[in-house]
């Protein structure tokens, strides 16, 4: 197997990690960190202890620059997530937060590694890692443990965590999980590898099809906006959009052999949208990607397209059946999975 | 277009409004059908369902729809309103085989 | 003071009385058999632990009623009560008989056992007899009774059973806690036991067979249906349990688990007992009775508690039967062994979690253990936020864009004036100040519009496709659980009932534990009343934040009494204020029955901090099954007196 076929592998079966400098962690303290999260962010930020809620920070045309969650932990605020740097993001949130006065935000990645660990075993690892507190982290749940962050989220499909170590104590930590993640037969996943899972899943891809100027409406993303708020930045181009309606939409398909982005897409002979992504899906043996299309042809289970001389068929994200789905904590064991016959 | 894919086409929309219509009467969301893309998840991220609500999702259908969820199934059949919307137009297909 | 166990009784699965019960849990016999009471071939498991003989009864009503009459009548011959006058009931229930009235279990049992003292029903779901117990102790210690029989009941019924199975939580094998089947077994019946001063039983030569030692409440403020799966919550419960009882986690023995058996409640707990005993969890005997009594509701944590006893006096712990391979991720030591292990307790906690996110946990000792020095004078109380409210819009306002989805309107109106109350004391939801806050609510039934959706798609989809959203939201204590949840409140809860002025009652409790505690320093109480198609009741809630200490706000609760009725109340609020009836305006409030006397505390407090000079004095009206009055002030000369 190749270096790429080991690590997806590991993330589909077992456990990868993956060291995440990409990954941006910002903390917010102060009486009013909520409030300026509250401004800032298109979701509802009412947070339970330990929450974790995904959403989008827009630029005012209502645009994504970058794919976030927001978080709760005791007085503290968290903003995790991809896109520009942290600097960028905490200089953007300074400006349009200008009338919340009690915050102030901190880059944790000045003083914290991000690791990243994904699969149907990840909880077993951590937990043997990092101890069996772990455990007790429902998805998208957040808690601090010793001096360590821990993140339950992912965008692989499977269990994921990301988890912010101090730089110091790096070393330490990556030693244990290399030790017992060899007994997990962990394997170390790239960002390609990881983007082919992110791609089978139709997790949202900030640097992918966030480049193409789409709004969340397009992006299949409303769920990550609050159906009440009207205040935050972008809003505006939000709630215009809805009242004018919109009318091309990222959808999933697959085709049996790679097509190239930007490809148009063809129904009889009609340009019906053109291709964003693709790549291959070593879980299903074909090849799964996202495009634009327009409305109506933007529905799944559609098998009337085609790029080229090459069929292509929409289908219903996501694209793959998780294995995560049936592996529980309460009742297996990465050591016994043959046994436990999932 | 061709009568076979716009025919299609309608009964996709048509079973997708009528999923996303029962989601919201069912589940007592506070959004609109407009607001609810075909991909959102149900759980977790997404709406941020439970599994309560996973159980009147499964009970819902089954009044709505006539069809039933095996347990097997019900996992990979409840990520989303579009394999919602598969499971339901799959299953009236194996219907309309049944009667044919 | 010392609190003695002095009589014991139950009605239950193995049988019909202690003897029995204690019988089949030396033999190591389950009374998980199939259910033939009501029809259960449409489910795919047809186990229930049910009272053999109670199948007979021709209502569910005389079949509650006939347990908890067993029960009880057999707790007082065995603590030797004569004279029943001065004894009180404090009652846990579940579901009484779904969607009712729940106080009237309570006050038809206390009749029917001619019993003089105060009744009170506690209903927490499946941790509605350990509150009861708990509750039952600070009775005795404050002097309100010499006597409290202390317990619970309720029935399985077939609406139960569906709305167990809608849910997935029951299993297909006989309920094996920590083991590798999964879900739990239904069961039902009623348990006693008798609590009185050690004082009094040295008095009238009864024989103790444990001393109470203390307990714990808290809430988890997570989910409806689910434990955090932290454990958080029970940690807190245990610890306080712990602490109250004036011990050391190492103290403990024997840890008698809630352990339903479902995956997500006993991995909570273990982790939870992890917590608090750290290492010394996997030396600690942990087992579940739930494999012999099946999971009882409300009347669970009283049976668990009779076990307990009955495995303290036997100088024996009580197995968890069924096992078959152990559980990943749960107590290394869960006594698996066909029969009681030889094995001495001096001191053994009690678990309980419920639906709404309740944690409850009790500690018992050997009657001959010491006892720590705890507080011997109360602390002072403050009033520090108010909220009224007759409509449920409000917790919109000040809690904005907070997860309301299918809440009903007993917990908007509920968390709508703990939101104003809230508020108007300062206190920043979701945030550390709130995790030590609890709330004590006066409720006496579940919301009216979610026992309508419960019935309604009964009878629209049949019992096996009931709405499942529905039944969590018919335990009376959901409305309860909403609040902690939104607003992050994690200190001890509770969800009671007196009839008329329960909220009055609540605040009075509520008062107690914090005046007498030194683990929890601000506790809301609370009531709330939802309008149903009769037009005997109105929308209303309202909500008081009682801090420890002298407030800056100045408005103290300077006098509060719980007595047998109304009038004595009001004496004894008055004694402890050192005021006279002639130094006191009396405040009444019209308003919905549970809420008015709160809604009559919050009317004084506005005319104290108006100006007026004289404390107020608001008792109840006479019509419950327990006097409730306080008395308001801007001084503090009561607490000095104490």
């Amino acid at each position: 197997m190749t270096e790429t076929e080991v690590g997806y592998h590991a993330i589909r079966n077992s456990v990868a990690f993956a060291e995440e400098p990409e990954l941006r962690c910002l903390q917010l303290t102060g009486s009013q960190a909520f409030d300026a999260l509250d401004t800032v962010c298109p979701c509802d930020i009412f947070l339970q202890d330990g929450q974790m809620k995904h959403t989008l920070l827009l630029d005012d045309t209502g645009i994504p620059f970058a794919d976030v969650y927001v978080c709760r932990e005791g007085e503290n605020a968290y903003l995790l997530g991809y896109g520009p740097s942290a600097d960028e993001i905490i200089n953007w949130i300074t400006d349009h937060a200008a009338d919340v006065s009690d915050f102030s935000m901190t880059d944790l990645s000045k003083s914290h590694d991000s690791l990243a660990l994904d699969g149907p075993y990840a909880w077993e690892l951590c937990a043997e890692v990092f101890g069996s507190d772990v455990l007790g982290l429902p998805y998208l749940g957040m808690r601090i443990l010793d001096k360590l962050l821990v993140f339950r989220a992912g965008r692989t499909g499977e269990y994921g965590y990301h988890l912010l170590l101090p730089i110091h104590e790096k070393d330490v930590y990556l030693e244990k999980l290399l030790d017992i993640g060899r007994t997990f037969e962990m394997a170390c996943a790239d960002m390609a590898v990881r983007d082919q899972c992110v791609l089978e899943n139709f997790f949202f891809d900030i640097n992918r099809e966030g480049q193409h100027g789409l709004t969340p409406l397009e992006l299949q993303l409303q769920w990550r906006l609050s159906s009440q708020k009207t205040t935050y930045p972008g809003a505006q181009a939000i709630s215009a959009l809805r009242e004018s309606g919109w009318t091309r939409r990222l959808t999933c398909f697959t085709t049996p052999e790679l097509v190239n982005a930007d490809a148009e897409i063809t129904c009889d002979d009609e340009i019906v949208g053109h291709v964003l992504v693709a790549g291959y899906s070593p879980a299903r043996g074909d090849y799964v990607g996202k495009a634009l299309l327009c409305q109506p042809y933007w529905h799944a289970g559609l098998d009337a397209f085609q790029v080229g001389g090459i069929p292509l068929k929409t289908i219903s994200a996501p694209a793959v059946d998780n294995l995560s789905l049936k592996v529980s904590p309460y009742r297996h064991s990465f050591h016994t999975r043959t046994e436990d016959l999932i | 277009m061709r009568p076979e894919l716009k025919e299609k086409i309608e009964q996709r929309e048509n079973t997708l409004n009528r999923v996303i219509e029962l989601l919201i009467s069912s589940l007592q969301l506070d959004h609109s059908s407009e607001e609810l893309d075909p991909d959102t998840p149900l759980f977790g991220t997404g709406l941020g369902l439970d599994s309560v609500d996973a159980v009147e999702i499964v009970v819902a259908l089954e009044s709505e729809f006539g069809i039933s969820l095996e347990e097997g199934d019900s996992m990979f059949a409840l990520r989303t309103i579009n394999s919602l919307v598969d499971v339901v137009l799959r299953q009236s297909e194996d219907n309309l085989d049944d009667r044919n | 003071m010392k609190i003695v166990v002095t009589g014991l009784g139950a009605h239950c699965a193995l049988g019909e009385n202690i003897k029995t019960l204690w019988d089949a849990i030396e033999r190591g016999h389950s009374g998980i058999t199939p259910i033939n009471r009501f029809n259960v071939g449409t489910f795919d498991t047809q186990l229930g632990a049910v009272v053999s003989c109670g199948d007979y009864y021709g209502t569910e009503a005389q079949r509650l009623l006939a347990y908890g009459c067993a029960a009880a009548n057999e707790a007082l011959q065995y603590a030797k009560i004569v004279n029943r006058d001065r004894v009180a009931l404090v009652l846990g229930t579940c579901n009484g008989l779904l969607g009712g009235e729940l106080h009237s279990v309570t006050t038809d049992l206390a009749n029917a056992l001619k019993l003089g003292g105060p009744a009170i029903t506690v209903s927490t779901a499946c941790a509605s007899s350990a509150h009861a117990i708990g509750f039952a102790a600070d009775l005795i210690r404050r002097g309100v009774v010499a006597f409290v029989l202390a317990g619970g009941v309720d029935i399985l019924s077939a609406e139960v059973f569906a709305g167990f199975h809608s849910l997935g939580l029951l299993s297909k094998h006989p309920c094996a806690p920590f083991s590798t089947n999964m879900g739990t077994t239904l069961g039902e019946g009623a348990a006693f036991i008798l609590l009185e001063s050690e004082g009094s039983a040295k008095a009238r030569g009864a024989a103790p067979l444990a001393e109470f030692m203390g307990y714990g409440f808290s809430a988890d403020a997570y989910h409806d249906t689910t434990p955090i799966p932290s454990g958080s919550g029970m940690a807190k419960a245990l610890t306080a349990a712990v602490g109250n009882a004036g011990l050391e986690p190492e103290a403990i023995d024997y840890l008698n688990a809630h352990g339903t058996g479902t995956a997500a409640n006993d991995a909570a707990e273990w982790r939870a007992i992890q917590q608090v005993f750290g290492d010394a969890a996997n030396q600690l005997p942990v087992s579940s009775s739930k494999s012999f009594l099946g999971h009882a509701q409300g009347a669970a944590g009283v049976l668990e508690a009779v076990v307990t006893l009955m495995a303290m006096t036997h100088k024996v712990v009580p197995p968890t039967i069924n096992f078959t391979q152990p559980r990943r991720n749960a107590p290394t030591d869960p006594v698996a062994e066909p029969k009681p292990r030889p094995h001495a307790i001096q001191y053994a906690v009690c678990a309980n979690a419920a639906f709404g996110g309740v944690n409850t946990a009790l500690v018992f000792g050997q009657a001959d253990g010491t006892l720590r020095d705890k507080r011997e004078v109360p602390r002072s109380i403050s009033l520090t936020g108010t909220g009224i409210v007759q409509d449920g819009h409000q917790v919109n306002q000040f809690a904005p864009r907070a997860e309301l989805r299918g809440i009903d309107m007993s917990a908007r109106l509920l968390a709508s004036a703990t939101a104003v109350a809230l508020t108007d004391a300062g206190v920043r939801m979701q945030t550390p100040d709130c995790e030590g806050i609890g709330l004590f609510v006066g409720q006496t039934r579940v919301s009216p519009e979610s026992a309508e959706a419960f019935d309604k798609s009964i009878r629209a989809r049949g019992l096996a496709h009931l709405s499942a959203s529905a039944f969590a939201r018919m335990v009376c204590n959901y409305a309860t659980g909403v609040c902690c949840r939104l607003f992050g409140l994690k200190g001890p809860t509770a969800t009671l009932s007196t009839g008329p002025d329960s909220g009055l009652t609540a605040l009075v409790l509520a008062a107690d534990h914090l005046a007498w505690r030194d683990d929890v320093n601000h506790l809301l109480a609370a009531a709330v009343d939802e309008s149903d198609a009769s037009d005997h009741y109105e929308n209303g809630a309202a909500s008081v934040l009682l801090k420890a200490g002298e407030g800056s706000a100045s408005i103290n609760l300077t006098g509060w009494a719980l007595a047998t009725n109304c009038e004595l109340a009001a004496e004894q609020a008055l004694a402890k204020a050192s005021l006279n009836r002639e130094e006191v305006v009396p405040m009444a409030m019209p308003g919905p029955p549970t809420v008015a006397g709160l809604w009559a505390v919050i009317a004084a407090m506005d005319a104290l901090k108006a100006g007026i000079k004289s404390p107020f004095l608001i008792s109840n009206r006479g019509e419950g099954s327990v006097g409730a009055a306080v008395i308001l002030g801007t001084g503090s000369k009561a607490c000095d007196l104490n």
